[in-house]
């Protein structure tokens, strides 16, 4: 990778976490929206376990992903398919991870594999496992984000000290306008301000993912882009294309 | 004595662990060459393997070094809106020295480790809040024994007696940035210092090396652990913008 790639990789990383962070304008109560509620729940679902297994551990290297747990969602919630032995935990989280006031929160077809180091397992999967259990207990948003208010102050582990995830993969569908997006790390920090990190500044490496940051939940995830996907690849130096 | 594969990336550590896996040392050099194509490590081997940069000439940061061009260096480690806000730590002749104060909690200082008496890296840090509170005091300690003549020894026993008795803390969740194109630092297997690329380092006390995985990591990935135990942290390499002005592509020694 020459350092003409790496400018070109970046600033279209921020131009992406642009799209990624734009949904903050109350559209999600537009009628216009194109997923303005909760579609049935076979979309969400992926018919093939195995596929999902398979998508799942794409997010990190095989070396990593082979031996980690693996959880598949299922009617009532995610259960492991897989019990891993080195203590890493690989997911395919569905569009209610995002932002609740993202157009795309109800998206079926959003699919987004990511791998759980051990101190995240503990400490951030928790939030993703509640959510969900939340989501598919049909409860509306504004109980979801009750629940997990209630959450924060009853059971939710503090945020751990190298806590990260790996969402390397290129198979994974992040959101309409990114698709598989850039592979990228992901670090957790208690709820903080970004931009004393200089996270998404000019010459910064270190990018905030719109997720949590306090909405409700308590963390702040800031994502540093890699220059190769799960599978070895190299990453493209031109996402407009996906 | 094999070094870690964090090693060539953590100066300020003269010793380490013995017994380390042997083929990290072999990685150390795939990772650099092959994610980040900018590796400038002194082997023949990474050598061989990576598009070279024009060589440049590395000298070692020292109390002697002008204050004005230690604070343009220590900066250098982080994009500039973090390090213009930051407080500013330079070497003196009893340590480190506070040279400005800062707004934004983080501090910038140019690390430094030594084998027996003799200097073989400095490379510029800017912790966050965090890291200022707790892991950076074990490098102010550093310095202001190695200036009342301590033996490196001495040092890496009094820095241990102080996450024992508590005059130093572990840090919680955040990083440091290490993003000057001036790291230099000092490789045990080939006995020589050379440039390693921009990086972040996060913190993960008494983490072990399965945490990030790099126990079996691909060649060509990034994280690791180094450092396992208080001062553990999670290298990651960074992609750096050239452009930004805290670059030291042009600092001048």
């Amino acid at each position: 990778m020459n350092w003409k790639m790496v400018r070109t990789v970046t600033f279209r990383t921020f131009a992406l976490v642009a799209v990624l962070c734009a949904p903050r304008s109350g559209r999600a109560a537009d009628a216009k929206t194109p997923y303005p509620s909760m579609a049935p729940l076979d979309e969400y679902l992926m018919a093939d376990r195995n596929a999902e297994i398979a998508l799942a551990r794409s997010a990190a290297p095989p070396s990593i992903s082979d031996a980690a747990t693996v959880m598949v969602l299922a009617r009532h919630g995610y259960e492991t398919a897989v019990q891993g032995k080195n203590g890493f935990v690989c997911v395919v989280e569905r569009a209610w991870m995002g932002p609740f006031d993202s157009p795309e929160f109800w998206n079926p077809k959003n699919r987004g594999p990511l791998c759980f180091n051990p101190p995240a397992a503990r400490s951030i999967l928790p939030l993703t496992l509640k959510r969900t259990d939340m989501v598919l207990a049909g409860l509306s948003k504004a109980q979801i984000i009750d629940g997990l208010k209630a959450f924060q102050n009853n059971g939710l582990p503090p945020v751990e000290a190298g806590g990260m995830s790996y969402m390397m993969s290129r198979q994974g569908r992040l959101n309409d306008s990114a698709g598989h997006w850039v592979p990228h790390l992901m670090f957790y920090l208690p709820l903080t301000d970004a931009m004393t990190w200089g996270a998404g500044v000019a010459g910064s490496p270190v990018l905030l993912n719109p997720q949590f940051s306090g909405a409700p939940e308590p963390v702040t995830e800031f994502m540093i882009p890699v220059s190769q996907w799960s599978d070895g690849t190299p990453a493209p130096t031109d996402m407009d294309g996906h | 004595m094999r070094k870690k594969i964090g090693e060539i990336l953590r100066p300020g550590r003269f010793d380490c662990e013995k017994g380390t896996n042997m083929k990290l040392t072999g990685l150390m050099k795939t990772t650099f060459a092959g994610v980040l194509a900018i590796g400038v490590l002194s082997s023949n081997t990474a050598a061989q393997d990576t598009p070279q940069e024009p060589k440049k000439e590395m000298h070692l940061v020292t109390a002697s070094t002008p204050r004005e061009q230690q604070i343009e260096l220590a900066l250098s480690a982080a994009p500039t809106e973090v390090s213009s806000k930051a407080t500013v730590y330079i070497l003196g002749a009893k340590g480190y020295e506070k040279a400005r104060e800062g707004t934004n909690g983080f501090s910038c200082l140019i690390e430094r480790s030594f084998g027996g008496r003799t200097q073989n890296s400095s490379a510029p840090a800017c912790f966050d809040a965090e890291g200022s509170r707790t892991l950076m005091l074990t490098y102010l300690r550093r310095e202001e024994l190695r200036a009342q003549g301590k033996s490196e020894a001495e040092i890496k026993d009094d820095i241990a007696k102080g996450f024992q008795d508590g005059r130093f803390k572990v840090p919680g969740p955040g990083f440091l940035y290490m993003m000057s194109n001036e790291n230099y630092v000092y490789d045990s297997e080939s006995k020589e210092s050379g440039f390693v690329p921009p990086h972040l380092m996060f913190y993960a006390p008494y983490k072990t090396a399965k945490d990030p995985g790099y126990e079996s990591i691909s060649p060509t990935m990034v994280p690791y652990l180094t450092y396992p135990g208080p001062e553990g942290l999670i290298v990651v390499a960074a992609q750096k913008p050239s452009q930004d002005s805290s670059s030291s592509d042009s600092h001048k020694h």
